[in-house]
């Protein structure tokens, strides 16, 4: 059976890249990508890429070289980039293709989203009385829960404390100075219980991978990481997603937890197994939440885990080793991808000061409106 | 808790005997309540199912920067911040909406609330505009 390989990943550096357009920073994480790899981008077969802010992603293609491949577009919320991975893995899996490239790139402008109701089939009113906002919803969320599983406020400081630490040493991150636990608790209150410096912000940057069949992979005599799982799942009736103007009394699983359980089934491993993670953390609480939903550990185990390091570097289980959205923030179309390069170096040992020793099977897990979750494993080469 | 102003929306609430009552959608074919009812050719295809005037907090949090277009209330000079919260009205279903006559601070998830009306903005004509809200039931001391 086909086996799928990452043999090239390019970044283009988050954060503000004034004189810039996102399909700039597109375009050069593609050559990035490709040179990474060690091949033209005439032996590319497919592409799969989205934004959301940056039109659309096949305009790369005028840039590289109007080859005639086919290029689909993507767009699932903050999980668009995990998606494409997932299409480009499919398309090679069939056996229908060799080569492909996945892109995401974008640019916001700055302060929070403000999603138009009718696209996410939502009446206006629901925008007009100020209840469509995602940074309400985390907020929401992560009370409820914390509440439920006697999580405080200092373990949330604690993980953007260990995000602006762990984007020090990584180029492509936007935040790179460190903010102490303090200022954090005590930043600006944004949306109860998370202060400004517990969210991440709309930012700028693009990310690209080359995929391709292990076949082809010996036959080029190329190596990198395998993508040993990738599972997208939708929400469940009852499970509590954002833009919901109601919910069901009988909850529901998360489709994190869906798409982890199908993710790790799909492997034939566990979460024990797991070296290094990057889980989406748009906010502090969604962090929490997501190592519990992806099986690392028990609801309620986060604040023993936060206050012991566990998922800081030396840690057990490193989490958001580039300092995640919180550190990077979060372009839409690009996020995903960023975890995936994130991953890939760590597994290819290039990832300098932030390295996970011995890193061997990476972890990542993108969520996105108005519920869905997209988890892909990927194992190192070595 | 008057209905004086114009709704935001049709089909939202019902004052029923002095209180505030959310009109949800139980589909014809089976399958979950859900708020709000929906308008247009879907509408057909629902029930419409009024949800208990009072219910409990189920997650709060608060609103506290002025948010952008399409909303329609207070913009930033006159902004003030506003709670939001998840209300669970009976077993039925749990409703998300503005707080309003509350001390934000003192909100805690469990404690009594009752469905109200609560003029958010203002109209061009200056006219208040109204939507439903939640309120805390003060509790017998």
């Amino acid at each position: 059976m086909t086996t799928v390989h990452i043999v090239g990943a390019g970044i283009h550096r988050f954060g503000r890249s004034p004189g810039m357009s996102a399909l700039d920073q597109g375009v050069a994480a593609c050559r990035t990508a490709l040179a990474d790899a060690g091949i033209d981008w005439s032996q590319v077969q497919f592409g799969f890429g989205g934004s959301r802010d940056g039109g659309n992603a096949d305009a790369v293609m005028a840039r590289l070289g109007l080859t005639g491949v086919q290029f689909i577009n993507v767009a699932n919320g903050c999980a668009t980039g995990g998606s494409a991975l997932a299409s480009a893995y499919w398309a090679i899996k069939s056996g229908e293709f060799d080569i492909g490239i996945v892109v995401g790139f974008d640019k916001h402008a700055k302060g929070s989203f403000n999603p138009d109701p009718e696209r996410w089939g939502l009446p206006m009113w629901y925008g007009r009385t100020g209840l469509m906002l995602t940074t309400q919803f985390f907020g929401l969320k992560i009370q409820r829960y914390m509440a439920l599983h006697g999580i405080d406020t200092t373990t949330l400081g604690r993980v953007a404390e260990k995000a602006f630490r762990n984007g020090v040493d990584a180029d492509h991150a936007w935040r790179r100075e460190e903010i102490d636990l303090d200022t954090i608790l005590h930043s600006t209150m944004v949306s109860d219980p998370l202060t400004k410096f517990m969210f991440c912000s709309p930012s700028e940057g693009a990310a690209a991978m080359i995929v391709m069949s292990d076949r082809k992979m010996r036959e080029l005599g190329l190596a990198g990481p395998a993508i040993r799982s990738v599972a997208v799942r939708t929400r469940l009736p009852g499970s509590f997603e954002v833009f919901s103007p109601s919910l069901q009394v009988e909850q529901a699983p998360a489709p994190t937890v869906l798409a982890s359980r199908a993710a790790f089934d799909m492997a034939g491993i566990g979460p024990e197994d797991i070296d290094v993670a990057q889980l989406q953390d748009t906010d502090c609480g969604a962090e929490i939440m997501h190592m519990a939903e992806n099986g690392f550990c028990k609801d309620g185990d986060q604040v023993e885990w936060l206050a012991e390091g566990r998922t800081a570097l030396g840690g057990g289980l490193p989490i958001n080793t580039d300092g995640g959205c919180l550190g990077c923030g979060e372009p839409i179309g690009a996020s995903g991808l960023r975890q995936i390069y994130e991953n890939v170096q760590q597994l290819r040992g290039r990832s300098g000061a932030r390295q996970v020793a011995d890193a061997t099977l990476a972890y990542s897990q993108v969520y996105g409106a108005p519920g869905l979750s997209a988890v892909v494993i990927l194992e190192g080469c070595r | 808790m008057t209905m004086a102003g114009q709704p935001v929306a049709d089909d939202l609430y019902r004052l029923v005997d002095g209180a505030v009552r959310l009109i949800a959608a139980r589909p014809q074919d089976g399958g979950p309540l859900a708020f709000p009812f929906p308008q247009g050719s879907e509408a057909d295809r629902h029930e419409r199912i009024l949800l208990p005037a009072t219910g409990t907090l189920w997650s709060w949090t608060v609103q506290r920067f002025a948010p952008k277009a399409p909303y329609d209330g207070p913009a930033e000079a006159d902004f003030t911040p506003y709670g939001v919260a998840y209300v669970q009205l009976g077993d039925m279903l749990i409703v998300e909406g503005r707080v309003t006559g509350a001390d934000l601070s003192t909100l805690r998830i469990g404690q009594p609330m009752r469905v109200v009306t609560e003029a958010y903005a203002r109209g061009a004509d200056g006219s208040p505009i109204e939507t439903y809200a939640f309120a805390p039931i003060e509790e017998q001391p």
